[in-house]
């Protein structure tokens, strides 16, 4: 249940989630494998900004923004087993802290 | 008393004998323990046992795996299942046809896996596997399968390792003793890299009913379905199964539709069916090389690279593991699998997926 | 001294942190890069030493008690076992699977969503409480609750009152019964006491803490017992024993990962827009390793790493000794204090902290060290160039410091 889709944009929510390793759209312990989801160029970079989601939660998610917000976006769905949290740096041209799967499934 | 009760008595005695044996080891389970005494005593996640390793021709083997506790031997002939293995750490799956004719009470299945030559995993399972590994397995799957009872007339259409469920419904067949009318034509690229030629031999001399043609495509030419006529001049009358080399299965598609015949074909495919179209082509340049290539729209900018004898980094060649991604200096590339466009400066780009559009320049 | 402005206190130039921060990165990116079958083999190894040990620990307690001439060393040996079993479990592995260390090897069964820990906390709750709490808001006034669990005052900023003067008191408490004071832990006694906390979230957590508990307990002190019959109350007391060892072990190395004399605290503004490189700079100075073999650094699920694993909290703990090798010789370039000693020693320290501060500040003199002297070239800025200060400094919850912000 998508209780928590209105603050996935929301930094501070964001860094709870992924400490927390919890899910960005229900708040609860994530499961195995994560679920990230964006665009195609954040797949090809290989680096999120949503928080990390069950893969049910993704899914509904992705209904959502194409119906909604992220219409016109090409959304995208990947799997891993884990990740890693980047926070960005000064200078940075992405200030938004980003997650880096590192065991794609 | 009724035959369900009697059937369910044990099962709760041994659910109740769990959930006590729970008590003494949570917050973990009883498996958790007795996995120290034998890998396979668990169910939290299917196991195996690698039992022997048979070699079949000089890039592939069967792996003989004895599954372990909540393993069931039920799967249908032509199914396949996952393997987890663990490669430099990291446990990576993939999915293999079971080879051998599923029996209620064997302890073992088979599969037969070809070394490719940009296969990771499949080079490990093949090179690297000694008997005792353990390895994670997932339950059989896929719509792939011989029906029961099967078909009056059967016609086989298998390229290289496709061959490994068909064996799977050949061996099935056997194993009843009632073979039905069968032509299985098998292509290979040479006598010696056939999988399974020998046994396939012998069945074709045990079953009057059983017609096989080999074809050795590195002497004699791939398959031109134009002579399935003369090959099989009944093959629309028959329920046909294909599994091969991607192109290979798209002709035999083409065929069969042609022919209106689309609804009797069953297919399995090993490799990612890349849909979207191509890019215009263009000329690569490599900039630490200096090299540059023209390439036509249906070439990867990995392959592309491979060819000009760049040492390209790759993994999966399926757009899954990023292995291959490079920086895209400038230019456009488009992603094959749904026709997106990359075309920032400095973009990272997955270069087993994606064609030239225009001239483009790769930092390698 | 709290600190407010931590690049500001270290008296580093902007160019001097980015650099610390991309140096930083470097050393994450060599380890995960070289992450691999040794790393796998190092954790399932730990793993079955575990499970070895419990299983011993257990046997030799049902079994060993059943004659008289062996029942006090089997009691002894069986406390010992398991002791060393919930330790290595604690610490080692759960603590660092939790954190997500061993997620990379895509193996289920040691997997951060999953692992439930031999303690009472639920995992569930251990996740937020440690690994988001206290990891994003190191030693944070008013908001890390592992400054002093929420019943003692461990920093001079936090208001004294005559409830602190039984401190020790509570230190003693809070040591032989850790596994419970943590268990409380993601309830933030402090908010529930002000009315904040939702009750319908502290009804979830408070049921998830009593099933996990009653199992904890069931087992040790119920099912265990019974099944060595006659002596039942030797296996009770060597569970017993076991317990408080483990718990007595995990209070010490935690309270010395960020006590000692020279582990920092910092006001909530520090926190505030902060990047990469002042997140690495706060977390090398609000932890304090301790030296030691590598079996202790094991059995402190090498937490004497503290600031390593504090900057790279999701890398193997098996790789933390190597990382730390490389950050110390970055502290030494940039002049960063490295906090570090004997454990006996930065334990002392915490200790006295804790003793110190039972009393009001005036009564008392703080051991941290002076900050780093600003080099010739360099001056401090003056009052009117720093940032202004929240007024009521220090304020010890996150509802009176929201409070004050409002106003």
């Amino acid at each position: 249940m998508l209780t928590q889709a209105s603050r996935i944009h929301d930094r501070s929510w964001v860094v709870q989630c992924a400490l927390s390793r919890i899910c960005g759209g229900c708040a609860m312990s994530l499961g195995r494998p994560v679920a990230f989801l964006g665009t195609a160029q954040e797949v090809g970079r290989n680096a999120f900004h949503l928080p990390p989601l069950h893969v049910e939660c993704a899914e509904e998610l992705a209904r959502e923004l194409a119906a909604g917000p992220g219409a016109g976006t090409d959304w995208r769905l990947v799997r891993t087993a884990g990740f890693e949290f980047a926070r960005p740096g000064r200078d940075d041209a992405d200030q938004q802290p980003r997650f880096v799967p590192n065991s794609l499934l | 008393m009724t035959a369900a009760t009697n059937i369910e008595r044990p099962r709760l005695r041994w659910d109740r004998l769990r959930r006590a044996a729970d008590s003494l080891t949570t917050p973990l389970l009883p498996d958790d323990y007795l996995t120290l005494l034998n890998p396979l005593w668990t169910s939290r996640e299917l196991r195996g046992r690698i039992e022997k390793v048979v070699p079949e021709t000089d890039d592939a083997v069967t792996l003989v795996i004895r599954p372990g506790w909540g393993w069931r031997y039920d799967h249908r002939p032509g199914q396949y299942v996952g393997i987890g293995v663990g490669v430099d750490g990291r446990f990576q799956w993939r999915s293999y046809s079971v080879s051998s004719a599923p029996r209620r009470t064997g302890r073992t299945i088979s599969i037969t896996v070809r070394a490719m030559p940009e296969g990771f995993i499949s080079t490990h399972l093949v090179g690297g596997l000694e008997p005792g590994t353990i390895v994670r397995l997932a339950l059989p799957e896929g719509d792939f399968v011989l029906p029961d009872p099967p078909p009056a007339r059967l016609l086989f259409l298998v390229g290289g390792s496709g061959v490994t469920p068909v064996m799977a419904m050949l061996r099935t067949l056997d194993r009843r003793g009632s073979m039905p009318d069968v032509v299985l034509h098998y292509s290979s690229p040479t006598a010696s890299r056939m999988i399974f030629r020998e046994e396939i031999e012998r069945l074709e001399q045990k079953y009057d009913d059983l017609t096989v043609h080999q074809l050795y495509t590195d002497t004699d030419g791939m398959l031109e379905l134009a002579d399935l006529d003369s090959l099989c001049s009944d093959w629309h009358d028959r329920e046909t199964y294909a599994c091969g080399p991607g192109p290979m299965l798209d002709a035999v598609v083409e065929h069969f539709e042609a022919a209106g015949l689309e609804k009797q074909l069953h297919l399995e495919r090993f490799s990612l069916k890349l849909g979207g179209e191509g890019g215009e082509g263009g000329s690569l340049t490599f900039r630490n090389t200096g090299r540059t290539v023209e390439v036509d729209g249906a070439t990867t900018v990995l392959e592309a690279g491979e060819q000009a004898g760049i040492g390209m980094p790759y993994g999966c060649r399926m757009g899954i593991c990023h292995t291959c991604t490079l920086t895209l200096v400038s230019g456009t590339v488009r992603d094959l699998r749904n026709g997106d466009e990359f075309d920032q400066p400095n973009e990272p780009v997955q270069t087993c997926v994606t064609t030239a559009v225009g001239a483009c320049t790769l930092d390698i | 001294m709290a600190i407010s402005d931590v690049q500001q206190y270290m008296h580093l130039t902007d160019e001097e942190i980015e650099e610390l921060g991309r140096e930083l990165d470097t050393i994450r990116a060599d380890i995960e890069e070289s992450r691999g079958a040794a790393d796998a083999a190092y954790i399932n190894r730990m793993i079955r030493i575990q499970r070895g040990l419990a299983v011993a620990g257990r046997a030799t307690l049902i079994l060993g008690t059943a004659s008289r001439r062996t029942r006090v060393p089997a009691a002894v040996a069986g406390a010992a076992l398991l002791g060393l079993h919930k330790i290595l479990e604690n610490m080692e592995i759960g603590h660092n699977v939790m954190h997500g260390q061993w997620d990379w090897m895509n193996d289920p069964e040691i997997h951060s969503s999953n692992w439930e820990w031999d303690t009472a906390q639920p995992a569930e709750q251990w996740k937020h409480s440690h690994n988001y709490i206290h990891h994003q808001f190191t030693n944070v006034l008013g908001y890390d609750n592992d400054i002093g669990y929420g019943i003692m005052r461990l920093a001079r900023e936090q208001r004294w009152n005559p409830y602190y003067l039984g401190q020790p008191v509570y230190n003693a408490l809070l040591a032989s019964l850790f596994q419970w004071g943590v268990a409380l832990h993601d309830l933030d006694i402090e908010r529930i006491r002000k009315g904040e906390k939702d009750p319908a979230e502290m009804k979830r957590q408070l049921v998830q803490i009593l099933s996990k508990g009653r199992n904890q307990a069931v087992k040790d002190y119920l099912v265990y017992p019974a099944l060595s019959g006659r002596q039942w109350r030797t296996t009770l007391i060597a569970n017993a024993s076991a317990n408080v060892a483990r718990n007595l072990w995990s209070y010490m190395i935690i309270f010395c990962g960020h006590f000692p004399d020279g582990a920092l605290h910092f006001t909530e503004e520090e926190i505030q827009d902060e990047t990469r490189d002042e997140w690495y700079l706060r977390q090398i100075l609000g932890a304090a390793n301790f030296e030691g073999g590598p079996l202790l650094h094991i059995l402190s699920g090498n937490l004497g790493f503290q600031i390593e694993h504090h900057l790279f909290p999701d890398l193997p703990s098996n790789r933390y000794a190597e990382i730390s090798v490389r950050v110390r010789a970055l502290c030494e370039k940039y002049d960063i204090p490295y906090t570090t000693g004997p454990l006996l020693r930065q334990y002392g320290q915490a200790l006295r902290t804790i003793l110190k501060l039972s009393l009001p500040n005036s009564a008392t003199s703080s051991d941290q060290p002076e900050p780093p002297t600003p080099p010739r070239d360099r001056k401090r800025r003056s009052d009117q160039e720093r940032p202004s200060r929240i007024a009521e400094l220090g304020v010890w919850s996150r509802g009176r410091s929201r409070e004050s912000k409002v106003s």
